[in-house]
């Protein structure tokens, strides 16, 4: 069955190839049979990965561990769930996996388009196509998951028992899909190139794409800060690591691009400008690909060192010139008539947020790439670490957030700032009188600053909400909530907008409480002795162990209380497994809306009659999470496609007044 | 296209971000060396008593003293024979034990030793084991 799997993946190198032939040749000698052949061809391509991926799972399900790949990745002791997610737990199986998701992301746009934007669509094809060559020749040469081993083992190694959460069965998949899909805007963006269709076509087409990659790379770079924070028992969630850069790095391309093509819908403007940042998405993304699998950057969680980094140096190389080059051959007719007209427009707005955006991709890329290049350069390995990230990107964040919230309350156009500051009054003086409570209240320094900030924004927004429903309540005399949710619906687009915003203050409330007031500590206590910690106390009762199949697992027993309120009993544990002698400390969380108690079990002597632990109270965490929840809501909201109309076509005249 | 008084204004702000990556570059840049080479880097003045370096060496197990009471470690981190000794304080990464390499960051002493805020362990079998035949 491995045999007909590699030779799955050959036929779907061939497949993808004619596709590209046929697509291109198709269009330019106009050969419409041509074209629809090698449409078809993408379809071959898209059923030959799946089914070679499919043949892969179908090997882990089977326990065939002849496989190498199987037998390096799993174990009879291993539940299904993480079997299946063996699939992409190591280098070969997780590049198939990166084929297989972009096969399906082809299909899915031969599907959509097939009758439309019949300029377009062949390049697009032949870009898409192109990239699934590169990486399914990747695995059929170099990283092949179907190698054979010349015995069978009896058992397999298992998987990597951090990798065995349920939050790491899911975060490879979700940034995956994130980091896949940005393929397809840029596939857009090329084809619109080379047809030299460049109007507003390609924006259309990108611009649910980038939205749904960007919620992807979302919700996968969240899943990542969650597994880091339940299993790597450090107390945060975020670190800086270079793998943590690598998906951070197209999440903020991606953030700019969703922002700076509505200045292109609105205004005619920033055509040029709009085809380097989707060029950037997907670079970035295929950038954090080489980082993560090359094993060029040392990190925490680096794969093993491979020999793929020339490779994707060649290709990023390959494709990146060849759309700067189409980009070039169409510059002129990409100049925009329009012009800024006023400093303090929404278009000069978005363009600030652009210039940021790029400074923290700068800022980050540079830091997570320096090592490298001073290794080369100097012969110096020199790096940075988190103070430097935290230094650059803590002052760009909080001036983008400043951004978001004067944004909404510009116009478009011909802005004055004396209608700007009359609309910037009402939020301005709420928020600070929040913030002036606030510091009565004892709160001061950097903490103040960012929750001032915070707060305007959030007034902004909320300003925002309450002057479209009040329209709609005086109109119709609806009541409020009835009102509120008629002017989202009336134009969701904005108003989902708003509400991912929304999503990132929620987030930036509690990543600035859980960075700044933070408290930990560190004792060794006999059995019925207490430690406090803020206003935690933490009493050690009592030591387990406790044998399952795969790990012997040794419980501390822990009672937790907060000024006085019994929170019951907590284990943080150490799990040893016996396959592979492996320890993992499993902490143990109390959660609540405002604040975490995390405890963590360092070690114990003569049987736990003293075991020493490590105790977090980080204030707010729930809040990153939650903020997460809303971010991907607002996307809903906005991105959810209309059933009775086509929202493109229908022009929803603003809700709002002028003020 | 853009107008000179916005690119000026965009320019200044470019300017001014490069200016702050630069410092802020600067001040935080870190070695990241072998312990060979930072007695080295000692001995030619580029890492003084105070500095943060990055440290990667293997893990001398013969020197390895864990008090768990304590969650204190210490050890020799070494290579190409020559020995830095760490000082780490905090609960122990889960694989500490198996690995063969490490990767600290800390203060570099006065003594010759390091004195390690974070402490990685890079083990090359995390992900990729040699498979054992029979079992």
């Amino acid at each position: 069955m491995a045999d007909i799997g590699y030779l799955c993946i050959w036929l779907a190198i061939a497949s993808a190839v004619f596709a590209i032939a046929a697509n291109l040749l198709g269009v330019r000698r106009r050969y419409p049979e041509l074209v629809a052949s090698g449409e078809q061809a993408v379809v071959a391509a898209a059923g030959l990965t799946s089914l070679a991926a499919g043949f892969l799972v179908l090997l882990f399900l089977m326990q065939d561990y002849q496989v190498n790949y199987v037998a390096a990745h799993s174990s009879r002791a291993m539940p299904l769930l993480f079997r299946l997610s063996a699939l992409w737990s190591g280098q070969e199986g997780s590049l198939l996996f990166w084929a297989w998701i972009l096969s399906l992301y082809s299909l899915v746009v031969v599907y959509f388009n097939r009758n439309q934007h019949r300029a377009i669509m062949p390049y697009t094809l032949a870009t898409l196509m192109t990239v699934l060559a590169f990486f399914l020749s990747l695995v059929a040469l170099i990283e092949n998951p179907f190698k054979m081993l010349d015995f069978v083992p009896q058992d397999g190694n298992g998987l990597n028992p951090l990798l065995q959460h349920w939050a790491m069965a899911i975060h490879p998949p979700m940034l995956y899909i994130g980091f896949v899909g940005t393929t397809v805007p840029f596939a857009f963006a090329m084809g619109a190139l080379a047809a030299n269709r460049t109007g507003s076509e390609w924006v259309q087409l990108a611009r649910r794409w980038a939205l749904l990659v960007w919620t992807f790379l979302t919700i996968g770079i969240m899943l990542g800060g969650a597994w880091a924070y339940m299993e790597l028992g450090w107390g945060g969630y975020w670190g800086w690591d270079p793998v943590e850069n690598a998906s951070f790095l197209p999440w903020l391309a991606g953030t700019a691009f969703v922002h700076s093509i509505i200045v292109q819908e609105r205004r005619g403007m920033l055509k040029i400008w709009n085809f380097i940042l989707v060029g950037l998405f997907f670079g970035l993304a295929i950038f954090g690909t080489f980082l993560t699998r090359s094993g060029v950057v040392s990190s925490v969680h680096s794969f093993a060192q491979s020999p793929l980094g020339p490779y994707f140096v060649g290709f990023i190389t390959f494709i990146m010139l060849v759309f700067l080059g189409l980009l070039i051959m169409r510059w002129e007719e990409l100049r925009s008539p329009n012009k800024l007209e006023s400093p303090v427009s929404r278009e000069t707005a978005f363009l600030m947020n652009n210039l940021v955006l790029l400074a923290i991709i700068f800022a980050v890329f540079w830091g997570t790439i320096f090592p490298m290049i001073s290794e080369i350069v100097v012969g110096d390995k020199i790096t940075v670490g988190p103070p430097y990230f935290n230094q650059i990107t803590i002052p760009l964040f909080g001036a983008l957030l400043v951004l978001m919230g004067i944004a909404p309350m510009t116009s478009w156009g011909r802005a004055t700032l004396s209608k700007l500051v009359r609309n910037l009054a009402l939020p301005f003086i709420a928020s600070g009188v929040i913030t002036l409570v606030l510091f009565l209240l004892g709160l001061h320094g950097p903490a103040l600053i960012a929750y001032a900030i915070i707060l305007f924004v959030l007034a902004v927004h909320v300003d925002e909400f309450y002057s479209g429903s009040r329209v709609y309540h005086a109109a119709t005399g609806a009541n409020w909530p009835k009102s509120l949710v008629a002017t989202v619906r009336r134009n969701r687009r904005r108003y989902g907008g708003y509400i991912v915003h929304l999503g990132i203050l929620v987030i930036a409330i509690g990543v600035v409480a859980s960075n700044v007031f933070q408290l930990e500590r560190q004792a060794t206590l006999k059995k019925g002795e207490t430690m406090t910690v803020g206003d935690f106390s933490v009493q050690y009762q009592d030591m387990q162990g406790l044998a399952f199949p795969d790990r012997d697992v040794t419980v501390a027993l822990v009672r937790a209380s907060q000024n006085g309120r019994d929170l019951g009993l907590l284990m943080p544990s150490q799990d040893l497994y016996r396959a592979t002698n492996q320890p993992q400390t499993e902490v143990a969380i109390r959660r609540s809306p405002t604040e975490d108690l995390y405890i963590v079990l360092g070690g114990w002597e003569a049987k736990g009659d003293t075991a020493t632990f490590k105790v977090f109270v980080n204030p707010l965490v729930s809040w990153v999470w939650g903020g997460g929840l809303v971010v991907v809501l607002g996307i809903l909201v906005a991105a959810w496609p209309d059933g009775r109309r086509r929202t493109s076509t229908v022009r929803i005249p603003e809700a709002v007044p002028a003020k | 296209m853009i107008p000179t008084r916005f690119l000026i204004g965009g320019l200044v702000i470019i300017a001014a971000i490069a200016f702050m990556t630069f410092r802020s570059f600067q001040a935080n840049a870190t070695y990241y060396v072998t312990s060979d080479e930072m007695v080295q880097k000692v001995q030619a003045g580029q890492i003084t008593p105070g500095k943060t370096v990055r440290l990667a060496g293997n893990i001398d197990k013969s020197s390895v003293k864990w008090d768990s009471s304590k969650l204190d470690l210490q050890f020799n981190a070494s290579n190409k024979d020559v020995n830095v000794p760490v000082h780490y304080t905090g609960p122990l990464p889960d694989s500490f034990h198996m690995a063969d390499s490490v990767v600290v960051e800390g203060t570099y002493n006065a003594d010759g030793s390091v004195t390690a805020n974070n402490l990685f362990v890079q083990c090359p079998s995390k992900y990729e084991a040699e498979i054992k035949q029979g079992n």
